[in-house]
Formats: C-alpha cells, sequence, structure tokens
C-alpha cells in the first residue's frame, strides 16, 4: 500500500551557523506498510516523523528517495496519488469562519466528487463522526475533539484507502481519546491502512498492527507490534546467540525452591526469584522452553502459570533508543 | 481557456465568498457605503463646487464615487490578496488544499476573485452612486463609464495577481508594518493607474487619445486591457506553476518563460518608449536602464535555494559540480540582456543633426558600433556579478543568508551611487573606467570621445567587472562543494546497521 524507498530529508535550520552541517530529518529510510495496517510511527521530538508523513503526502519534496502510495509515485504523479491519501496535519487548522457542513461540502467539491453526492456524503460523515446536531454551526465554536473529528471526517470525504494522522490525539481530554481510538479501529476495520504518529505510546500501542522506530531520522525498528515487543522485552543477548526472552513461573504456594532447578540449566540465566514466582531469561526455542516447563512440573513444583513476559511500547522504546537492546 | 461557468463553481471561490460575504457583513458594508455615497461625498464636494468655472458637481461626484471604487479594489483588494495565501500556511489549513483535487488553475483563480470578494462587492455597491453622478454628467456617457469599469477591474486583477504571487512567497502573513510598507509601494504603483481612471471618470481625456505603441497610434481602453490581461496572464502563469509545490521548491518561471516574460517587458517598453523618437542612443540608454531592472528581477526569480542546489547535486552528481553549475544564472542573463540591449536600435531612427543634446548623450555613430556592445556587454557583467554574489549568498547557510546578501548590496549601492555623484560627471575618461568598476552608473554616460580616447581603460575595467564575477562564481562553486561534501548532523549514535529492520 505505501512502500518508502531509501527516503532522505536534509534541510538548514533557520539561523544555524554556517559551519553547521544540514539538518537530516530523515535519513535513507525504508519501509513498507501493506494494506490494512495501523502502522505507527514512533519517536521523540525532531526524529522526522512530520517530515516522512509529508513527504508521503507530497507536501514535502524529499531530497532523494521515493514514496509510492498505491503502486503511484507521490513525486512524479503526486495528485494521483493523493486521492488514495486523506491527510490529518499534526497543528490542525480548519477555517473557523465557515459552518460545519459548509467546510466538508468544500472539500467534498475540492476532491471532485460528483455535486449531487455531495450532500449525502456529508451527511454520512456528520453521523458517522457525531457531529450531525452541529452541522449549522461555525467550527469556531467546537470543541478541540469536535474539530479533530471533523478534520478526520474532512480526510475521509473522498473515502481515501489511506489515512495519515500526525498526533491526532494531541491536547485530546481522555473522553475524547478513548472516542478516537474507537473510531480509528472501526476504520481500521472497514478496510482503511492508517498510518499514524503520537507520543502516547500506550495508545499507539493499543491501537497499532506494526510500528516503525525513529530516532533523529534514521529508522532504529519497525515490524509488527507483537514482535517488536517481545524482541525488545529480551534481555541484552551475546551477538550470534539464539535470541533470548524473558519469562515468569508462577508458583500457586511459596516455599518451592525453583531456582536450584533452573541454574544449571543451559539456556537459563539472570534469574529472580521472588516467594511465588521466578523470572528468568530463555536463550531456546519453543520445543526446548516445553522441555524445561516439562521438568520443571515434574520436580513437583506446584505451577499454575507460565509466561512470556513483554514490556509495555514506552519500555520497550525507551530500551531501544537507549540501544540495549536492538 | 478558462471556462465561465467552472469559474462561478470553483470550490476555493465560493469557500471565499462565504467566509467573506455573509449576509450581515455585506449589510454592513451596504450601510457604510450607502452613508458615504449619501452624506459624506455630497458634504466634501459641497465645499469645493462654488465659484465660477467649477467642474459641475455631478461629474465631481461621479469621478470622486470613481476614485473610491479604484481605491477600496486596489487597496481593499490588494491586502486581502497578500494575507490570502500566507495566512493559510500560517494557519495550517494551506497544505490541506494542496492535497486536494483542485488543479493548481482552480486554486489560482478561486485564491484571485475570491480573497477580494468584499472589495469587489464594496465596489458593486458604488455602482448606482456612480450612475447617479452619471445622469448629471452631460458630457460623460454610460460607455465611458464601461470604459473606466473595465479599465478598473482588469487593473484591480492584474494587481492583485501580483500581490496574491507575493503571497504565495511569504511563509507567514504580514505584520501591521509590512502592510503600511506595502500600501505605500502600491500606492506608487498605483498611482498611474488611478490616474487614468480619474482622468476617464472626469474626461478629461478626449475620445480620440491613444497611446502611441510602435508606429500605431492604439486606442486607450483596447490598449491598457491588452496590458493588464496579459500582466494578470504572467502572475497567474506563476501562481498556478507554484501554488501546489512544496515552497522549498518554489520557482517562479523556468529560465525559458523568465526569458520569455523579460521578452514581454521589453516588447512593452520599447514600443511605449519610442525608440523612433529617441534615437539610437537614448533608446538604448533607456532599454539598458530598465533592463538592468527587468533583469535583476530575472535573476532573483532564477536563483536557486540550497534545497534546490541539494537535490540537483544529487540529481547531476559530479556534473553538479561543475564551472557552468557554478555560474548560474550568468547564461540567461548575459544572452537575454545583450538580446533585448540592441532591440531599441532596430526601431531607433538618427536624430536630427541640429540636436542640441549634451555631448554625453550624443548618439553615437554607425562607427561606435563598439561602444554600444561594450556598454551592453558591461552593463551585463556587473549585473551577473550582482546576481552571482546573490546566488553565492543564497546556497550559504545561516540566518536569512539571502536577505543579508540583499541588504548588503543595497548597502554597496548606496556608497557607490554616493561616490559617484559626489565625484561628478566629469571625470577624466581613465578615471571614469576605474570608477566604473565599482559603479557600473558610470558606463551609462561613457561618450563615443570618452571611449575612444581611453579604450584600454574601459576594457580593463570591463576585465575587472569579469574577476570580481568570476570570484562569486568561485565561491559559489565552494559552497556547492562543501553542500556535496558536508557531514550531516543530528546523526544517531552509532547502531550497527545490520539490525536495523529492514523493508519488509
Amino acid at each position: 500500500m505505501i512502500r518508502i524507498d531509501n527516503l532522505s530529508k536534509e534541510y538548514d535550520l533557520a539561523g544555524a551557523r554556517h559551519e553547521q552541517g544540514p539538518i537530516v530529518a530523515a535519513d535513507h529510510l525504508s519501509l513498507e506498510i501493506p494494506g490494512g495496517e495501523i502502522y505507527g510511527l514512533v519517536g521523540p521530538n525532531g526524529a522526522g516523523k512530520t517530515t516522512t508523513l509529508k513527504m508521503v503526502c507530497g507536501l514535502l519534496v524529499p531530497t532523494s528517495g521515493r514514496v509510492l502510495v498505491n503502486n503511484v509515485d507521490v513525486e512524479r504523479n503526486p495528485e494521483d496519488a493523493q486521492r488514495h491519501i486523506g491527510y490529518l496535519a499534526d497543528f490542525f487548522a480548519l477555517y473557523d469562519d465557515l459552518m460545519v457542513w459548509e467546510y466538508l461540502d468544500y472539500f467534498g467539491h475540492a476532491y471532485n466528487l460528483p455535486s449531487d453526492s455531495i450532500p449525502g456524503r456529508t451527511q454520512h460523515l456528520l453521523l458517522q463522526f457525531g457531529l450531525a446536531a452541529k452541522r449549522d454551526d461555525f467550527i469556531d465554536g467546537l470543541s478541540r475533539g469536535m474539530k479533530q473529528r471533523l478534520g478526520i471526517a474532512r480526510a475521509m470525504i473522498h473515502q481515501p484507502p489511506v489515512l495519515i494522522l500526525d498526533e491526532p490525539t494531541a491536547g485530546l481530554d481522555p473522553q475524547a481519546r478513548i472516542e478516537f481510538k474507537r473510531l480509528i479501529k472501526e476504520l481500521n476495520k472497514a478496510g482503511k491502512t492508517i498510518l499514524i504518529t503520537s507520543h502516547l505510546l500506550g495508545d499507539l500501542q493499543e491501537l497499532c498492527t506494526s510500528i516503525a522506530i525513529l530516532e533523529k531520522g534514521r529508522l532504529v525498528k519497525a515490524g509488527p507490534l507483537s514482535q517488536i515487543l517481545q524482541e525488545g522485552s529480551a534481555p541484552a543477548g551475546t551477538p550470534g546467540a539464539p535470541p533470548s526472552r524473558r519469562v515468569r513461573i508462577k508458583l500457586a504456594s511459596p516455599g518451592f525452591d525453583l531456582r536450584v532447578w533452573l541454574v544449571p540449566h543451559p539456556m537459563v540465566s539472570d534469574i529472580f526469584v521472588e516467594p511465588t514466582s521466578v523470572e528468568f531469561s530463555f536463550a531456546g526455542t519453543d520445543a526446548q522452553m516445553a522441555e524445561l516447563n516439562k521438568a520443571v512440573i515434574s520436580t513437583g513444583a506446584p505451577v499454575c502459570g507460565v509466561e512470556v513476559i513483554t514490556h509495555s511500547l514506552e519500555q520497550v522504546y525507551a530500551r531501544l533508543t537507549k540501544g540495549e537492546v536492538m | 481557456m478558462i471556462d465561465v461557468r467552472n469559474v462561478l463553481v470553483n470550490p476555493e471561490l465560493i469557500r471565499n465568498v462565504r467566509i467573506n460575504l455573509r449576509p450581515k457583513r455585506m449589510f454592513v458594508a451596504a450601510i457604510v457605503v450607502a452613508l458615504t455615497a449619501i452624506v459624506a461625498i455630497p458634504s466634501l464636494l459641497s465645499v469645493f463646487s462654488h465659484g465660477p468655472g467649477a467642474t459641475p458637481v455631478t461629474q465631481f461626484y461621479l469621478s470622486t464615487v470613481l476614485v473610491i471604487q479604484a481605491v477600496v479594489l486596489l487597496y481593499g483588494g490588494g491586502i486581502a490578496c497578500l494575507q490570502s495565501i500566507s495566512r493559510e500556511k500560517e494557519l495550517n489549513t494551506f497544505d490541506y488544499q494542496r492535497i486536494t483535487r483542485l488543479s493548481p488553475l482552480d486554486l489560482a483563480i478561486g485564491k484571485l476573485l475570491g480573497a477580494p470578494s468584499m472589495a469587489y462587492f464594496v465596489f458593486l455597491c458604488f455602482v448606482p452612486a456612480a450612475l447617479i453622478g452619471l445622469s448629471g454628467a452631460a458630457a460623460y456617457t454610460f460607455v465611458d463609464l464601461l470604459d473606466s469599469y473595465t479599465l478598473l477591474l482588469l487593473g484591480a486583477l492584474s494587481f492583485h495577481a501580483f500581490t496574491l504571487m507575493i503571497s504565495l512567497l511569504l511563509s507567514r502573513s504580514l505584520s501591521t508594518g509590512a502592510i503600511i510598507v506595502f500600501l505605500f509601494l502600491a500606492g506608487f504603483t498605483g498611482l498611474p493607474w488611478l490616474l487614468i481612471v480619474i482622468l476617464k471618470a472626469s474626461h478629461q481625456l478626449p475620445q480620440s487619445t491613444g497611446i502611441p505603441f510602435y508606429s500605431f497610434n492604439v486606442p486607450f481602453t483596447p490598449f491598457f486591457t491588452f496590458l493588464y490581461a496579459s500582466l494578470t496572464a504572467w502572475f497567474l502563469l506563476a501562481l498556478m506553476r507554484n501554488i501546489k509545490r512544496d515552497p522549498s521548491a518554489y520557482e517562479l518561471y523556468t529560465p525559458s518563460q523568465a526569458l520569455a516574460f523579460a521578452g514581454y517587458l521589453n516588447f512593452i517598453f520599447v514600443g511605449c518608449v519610442g525608440s523612433a523618437r529617441l534615437g539610437s542612443d537614448a533608446a538604448q540608454l533607456s532599454s539598458i536602464w530598465i533592463n538592468r531592472v527587468i533583469f535583476f528581477a530575472l535573476g532573483l526569480v532564477l536563483l536557486r535555494n540550497r534545497e534546490r542546489t541539494r537535490r540537483r547535486l544529487r540529481e547531476l552528481g559530479d556534473r553538479g559540480l561543475s564551472w557552468l553549475e557554478a555560474f548560474w544564472p550568468l547564461p540567461h542573463l548575459l544572452g537575454g540582456i545583450i538580446v533585448c540591449g540592441f532591440l531599441p536600435l532596430l526601431f531607433a531612427t538618427p536624430p536630427a543633426a541640429s540636436t542640441t543634446l549634451p555631448a554625453y548623450q550624443m548618439t553615437p555613430q554607425p562607427s561606435d558600433f563598439g561602444l554600444i556592445l561594450f556598454r551592453i556587454i558591461f552593463v551585463g557583467i556587473s549585473l551577473s556579478r550582482d546576481i552571482l554574489f546573490l546566488q553565492w549568498m543564497n546556497v550559504r547557510s545561516g540566518r536569512r543568508p539571502f536577505v543579508r546578501g540583499l541588504l548588503y548590496l543595497f548597502a554597496y549601492y548606496g556608497i557607490s551611487s554616493a561616490l559617484f555623484f559626489s565625484a561628478g560627471f566629469n571625470l577624466a575618461p581613465a578615471e571614469a573606467a576605474f570608477q566604473a568598476v565599482f559603479a557600473p552608473l558610470r558606463a551609462f554616460l561613457l561618450t563615443p570621445a570618452s571611449w575612444t580616447q581611453a579604450t584600454g581603460a574601459w576594457m580593463l575595467a570591463l576585465a575587472a567587472q569579469c574577476v570580481i564575477t568570476w570570484f562569486f562564481a568561485f565561491l559559489h562553486r565552494q559552497e556547492l562543494l562543501s553542500l556535496a561534501t558536508r557531514p550531516k548532523k543530528n546523526l544517531p549514535p552509532a547502531i550497527p546497521t545490520g539490525l536495523a529492520a529492514p523493508a519488509r
């Protein structure tokens, strides 16, 4: 759906001294975002998220590299590519002097929708986004959450298969955020591919199917969220060794010393014991893990649960960007 | 061709009209206009219309209404257009427009006609007042009024297109101070236009008045209709080319379009100034003067910023570091100014033998072809020097390098002009040549006698200009080299690239 090939963007910071080099907002980024995903771009301020999204939309020209949206080169055929894209900017703004329906009507015409279909489409979006009661109100009088919803409705007016949302939850109150997340999930269920950035990693963890972590313009990590969380939760291993994961065995009652059984095992390390559980790193395959479990139970330990520990996206992000894990 | 039906359903036009012409605003505007037309203007006129030989009140009233209409369109509409795009950039709404399916022409036309819609509405509100004035102005017919309105609206349209183009180039909306400066400048450019409207309105231009254009006497209204319409088309072209682009990749015109625009301005200039009446020397001098301004503007249009230079370096590789690139945009400027410098000579005739012009304005004889050529090349090189300096500044990093470059240039010309005038007009030929290196104005005063006496010195002055030009090209090339090799900032801490996720 979206393919980013070797994308770079350099620019000069206003006011920078001559000796300072250019800012690299995107540094040879390569990503592929399949259809139907909710794909999150994560990174600190200045990581290049907004710049990347703007290049995907054709609003910024890359210094090098290319972006394909539905196999259309954005730089060469921006208008064709933009048919497939709905975009909501980070510091979004609306025309405060227009009424809600006028705003959608304007963009309906601007996207060349058939004139007779625009009132119906507008009404449908107003209902879908809970703005029907505000149809004849001026945008100036809407709350921030409503404006946000109107912004997404605007991005959806031409029914694009791809939605690009830059910090859409910034500044929303908790209720509006919950509503917003529900909306995004609904849109995704309806088949939309969504590329989203946010500083609220909890929201992204809840929404995204895949994420890419950017830092200083470079891709640190990308892939399905579950895989990233699992890999990011693993302790740092030695290069070349099999991938390690953190495992917790829960005991029904205290008093059984599992450490004695685990220490000699060659694939187990970093053991941390609590009265009713034990945590350790395991560097083996799933089959080897099953063998270990069987062996632990055969010792007579009152095992009531075994789980692979995964960190939250926030913890994984912190570890990845500190270079603790890769 | 622009389809009028499409213009009327242009979404951008409709959006602007919806915002600007809400019933409440229209009502207030109409009341203000009515008060002005019924109370303010008549009270004002009553002060001036007494005494023998005074202009009839109704005609004076009509002129006043027309002038107010012109001012409303010029300033009101101009400011609305000036703020139109820059304000949207500031509000972050412009990006949404850029990614819609609106064509660049639709977007430009929608803004051009929509942004000043309130000014047009006020203009329309004054029409009944103008018709009342017309009914009592015996010497002024309805056709005259239509004539004035045609000029007024077309003139406004071209001025609005120009201000919209400026708005596109601004990154944020203007402060009050900047708007005042704009009003001041717009006053200068708008004055001749206002004068035309006033003259037409007060019927002081006889029906037979025409504009001498080359060897034709073109009627007033068609001439200005053509002029304003063609200028609007040029400004619209720049808007269409850029309105949906990334601002860092703005390029008002392609080099060939920019040259064509310069050619068009020369066509108008040569036709209007009347080379045939001036004689070859005066015609060439005036042409060089005007072309220095035209090609300076053209040079500014052709300058490449860092972003464009960086992309070009990536596209061209080593070829992007060639001397030809370092001399950009000199070939276009020099070629254009040489061609345009000769243009007036084609239409010039030798002046009468009994001319009483001062020596420095004497027409060169046919044998002075070398002088004519020298003068054009000298001015062309000095202009190229300035533009190459700005090109060098424009690719430098730092705080507003281009603006600094312009300021340095203004300061330089301020000082050199002071030196020029303090030295007086009658310098010895060698001294004049020396001073011309720093103050190219001196070359305009080069007489055949001075040229003959100190050809060597003048050639040295030209060589010095070439060396300075080369020096700026060298600096520009150094900047290109540094852009091609400069280490990047903000590289992340060492992360083994093999571990970063590749495209799936």
